[in-house]
């Protein structure tokens, strides 16, 4: 055999060995176009779903917002504020009372004091009118039938001691008992204010914080309107990029199917070694064929497979964003309403704010309870007072009849004779006594009118207040009771809120997961396509090494160029061809990455 | 009351996204796997605009234009290809059997709405 016989043979086998190779790159070609679209179908049938569910995020993040801002949270930011003035206006009229009230028992206090004096000359008084009482008895006994009066004289006198002393030491008990009452009342006075003060302080301190948060949750909701607007055109986006997506399957089953067409029908024409035998031209031709068909597949291949494992990367990858910005949105919704705001309980602003005013609530109610034992205190001080001026009209009275015994004394001293000047001595000093106890009497008298005086105004004063403060507190701790209600509804509904938009972004963020984290049709597209591209490339290696590259690839290959449907395959021809021709390359681009033009539809469409 | 679009495609996964589209936006949808299950139910259900791939088993989008303008149920509604052919002589065979519009694949949601707001007016 010649060696150019040989030769021949050898490259009719390789003929016959590139068909061997076409047909399984042909089977697995189908299998790519037709084996792939489940898990595409699968996707879109949860894109819906998907959609939906990151609307109702988008949708239950604005309700949310819409929760702890408004309107109806302005108002209630005006009320807080009048409640806080209402609040601080109120405990300054309330202690300024109260100092008014300490002031005026410390007075009732001092002139308490002033009525040892008098009451000490009481207890004298008391011992002289016995002495007098005995002296008189032994001066009577002396006298003998003479001095005989005396004797009911002198009983008279002791009786009144005793008289003095029973109503002096009345008044001195009472008088303890008022001290005692004032002091104890003035130290729990100063007790309770001091823990108010500390509390009010604190409290209001709380609550103008509060108020501040409830202020900047507010601004800040009317700002996070244009975020949540952002990441739903965002999201819309995302799905767009899906829904593009999903479209390149249909668009690289028809790529696979014209490759496959192509290499069926390199597979005919490679089908008859017989008559390649005989016609070393056509062998040449098949071998060029051979070359450039396969050549430009490996082009289409690797462009369609790349195209289809991008489109499912931006779909897996779309959809995770959708999931993460939602996840992203529901997170910073919590921030910006404040549901994490400066707690580590998890609890809402919203629900430390209420326990503020709970606590405002309390210290309302002690501050009503310290007034009304004010009232109590002063309405026992003035019955007290009253008490001690019944003894001091019983004690005149006692001056009186001292006074009358006094009298009665000098004139039976006198008709006795030179005999009773002792006992004209005792009448004397019987007398002196009547008018130090009237003396004494009225300087009581005079610092319990005094007191009275005093406390009679406070008492009235402190009715009158009392009624007042009542009535503001009472009208303080309705608006509170309201306000609470308000807050418990706007923490009601957002812990509502929030759970179902946590529920859902969890929910959301597990079926995405879910349904994208078993997508693997690109990898699997990638590896089959590897191997097609494998054959086309050594097909193509062997058949320019017997024959090199011809000039007049677009011109072999125009049958082929006219059966394709889409631009991009055109494309990859047509940069082919000028590669093969000496110029240079086109750029071919994914259709995914498109950009729309400026016409209102985009370049991809034609109105008729 | 939703106007009615049917989607014509062999394509599952496109008549799948044309549907989520519309639907999203408010249309109710009919769908049909070909040329020939289209026609079909167009003989007996009235919609408001038509959807069609251009290649397809049993009857293309050529075919199907030809029909539906044949008939009278739904003898003049809009009909507008979507397909991803993008050669003019195959538009303006479209054009000739009575295409509205032509879309070429991909589509994207914003602008395949935008082009059905537009068509029904």
């Amino acid at each position: 055999m010649a060696f150019q016989d040989i030769i021949q043979r050898a490259t009719v086998e390789k003929l016959s060995d590139w068909r061997t190779l076409i047909a399984p790159s042909i089977s697995t070609l189908r299998r790519m176009a037709t084996t792939t679209e489940d898990e595409f179908l699968q996707i879109g049938s949860q894109l819906q779903s998907f959609y939906q569910r990151s609307t109702d995020v988008s949708g239950l993040a604005g309700q949310l917002v819409a929760v702890v801002s408004g309107e109806h949270v302005v108002a209630l930011t005006e009320r807080l504020k009048q409640m806080m003035g209402d609040m601080e206006e109120y405990l300054v009229t309330a202690r300024a009372r109260s100092n008014e009230n300490c002031a005026t028992m410390e007075q009732v206090k001092t002139l308490l004091n002033e009525l040892s004096d008098p009451l000490g000359s009481f207890q004298k008084m008391n011992k002289t009118l016995r002495m007098l009482s005995i002296s008189t008895k032994i001066e009577s006994a002396r006298l003998g039938e003479v001095g005989s009066g005396f004797i009911n004289l002198a009983v008279d006198v002791e009786k009144l001691s005793h008289q003095v002393h029973e109503k002096s030491a009345a008044i001195l008990a009472h008088r303890l008992l008022l001290a005692t009452i004032i002091t104890d009342n003035l130290a729990g006075i100063h007790a309770t204010e001091a823990d108010q003060d500390k509390k009010v302080t604190s409290i209001l301190r709380d609550t103008a914080g509060n108020l501040q948060s409830l202020i900047a949750v507010n601004e800040r909701c009317g700002r996070f309107g244009g975020t949540v607007a952002s990441v739903s055109a965002e999201v819309s986006a995302s799905i767009g990029d899906v829904v593009s997506s999903m479209q390149m399957h249909d668009m690289t089953r028809q790529q696979f199917e014209h490759i496959d067409e192509a290499l069926e029908r390199l597979s005919d024409d490679l089908a008859d070694p017989s008559r390649a035998e005989n016609d070393p031209e056509h062998i040449r031709k098949l071998i060029v064929e051979a070359g450039d068909i396969c050549e430009l597949q490996e082009a289409q291949l690797n462009f369609a497979a790349a195209e289809l494992y991008t489109a499912v990367c931006t779909i897996v990858d779309s959809l995770r964003e959708v999931a993460q910005k939602q996840a992203l949105i529901a997170d910073e919704t919590v921030t910006v309403v404040g549901a994490t705001d400066g707690n580590e309980s998890g609890s809402s602003f919203v629900d430390l704010m209420s326990q503020g005013m709970t606590a405002i609530t309390a210290v309302l109610a002690s501050c009503a309870m310290a007034d009304s034992n004010m009232s109590t205190t002063m309405i026992r001080v003035a019955q007290t007072i009253d008490e001690i001026a019944a003894f001091v009209t019983d004690i005149e009275e006692i001056g009186s009849e001292i006074d009358l015994i006094a009298l009665n004394s000098q004139i039976k001293a006198a008709l006795t004779g030179p005999e009773g000047a002792a006992l004209g001595v005792l009448a004397e000093a019987i007398k002196r006594l009547s008018d130090e106890a009237v003396r004494q009497t009225d300087s009581v008298a005079s610092t319990l009118k005094e007191i009275h005086t005093v406390t009679a105004h406070l008492l009235s004063d402190s009715e009158r207040e009392e009624n007042l403060l009542g009535s503001r507190v009472s009208a303080m701790q309705g608006e509170l009771t309201e306000i609470l209600r308000t807050m418990a509804e706007m923490n009601r509904e957002m812990g509502i809120v929030l759970s179902g938009l946590n529920e859902r972004v969890l929910s959301l963020t597990q079926d995405v997961d879910q349904a994208t984290s078993g997508v693997d049709v690109h990898e699997r597209t990638k590896e089959m396509a590897d191997s097609v591209l494998d054959n086309l490339k050594l097909i193509v290696a062997q058949s320019r090494e017997i024959e090199p590259a011809s000039s007049q690839f677009k011109e072999n290959l125009r049958h082929m160029e006219e059966h394709y449907t889409m631009e991009s395959e055109r494309h990859i021809h047509e940069a082919l061809a000028r590669k093969r021709s000496g110029q240079s390359a086109v750029v071919v681009e994914s259709a995914v990455k498109k950009e729309i033009d400026d016409s209102e539809f985009g370049d991809n469409f034609d109105l008729f | 009351m939703a106007k009615i679009i049917m989607t014509a495609d062999d394509s599952a996964s496109v008549r799948q996204m044309v549907a989520f589209t519309l639907k999203q936006n408010g249309y109710d949808v009919v769908e049909a796997v070909d040329g020939r299950d289209a026609l079909n139910k167009l003989n007996s259900q009235k919609v408001d605009m038509l959807l069609t791939d251009l290649n397809m088993p049993n009857m293309d989008g050529i075919g199907l234009i030809k029909g539906v303008r044949a008939e009278t149920l739904n003898k003049f509604i809009p009909i507008v290809m979507l397909t991803t052919e993008s050669q003019d002589s195959r538009k303006a065979e479209g054009k000739s059997a009575g295409a509205t519009g032509w879309i070429v694949k991909p589509f994207k949601p914003e602008q395949l709405i935008a082009v059905i707001k537009k068509v029904l007016g």
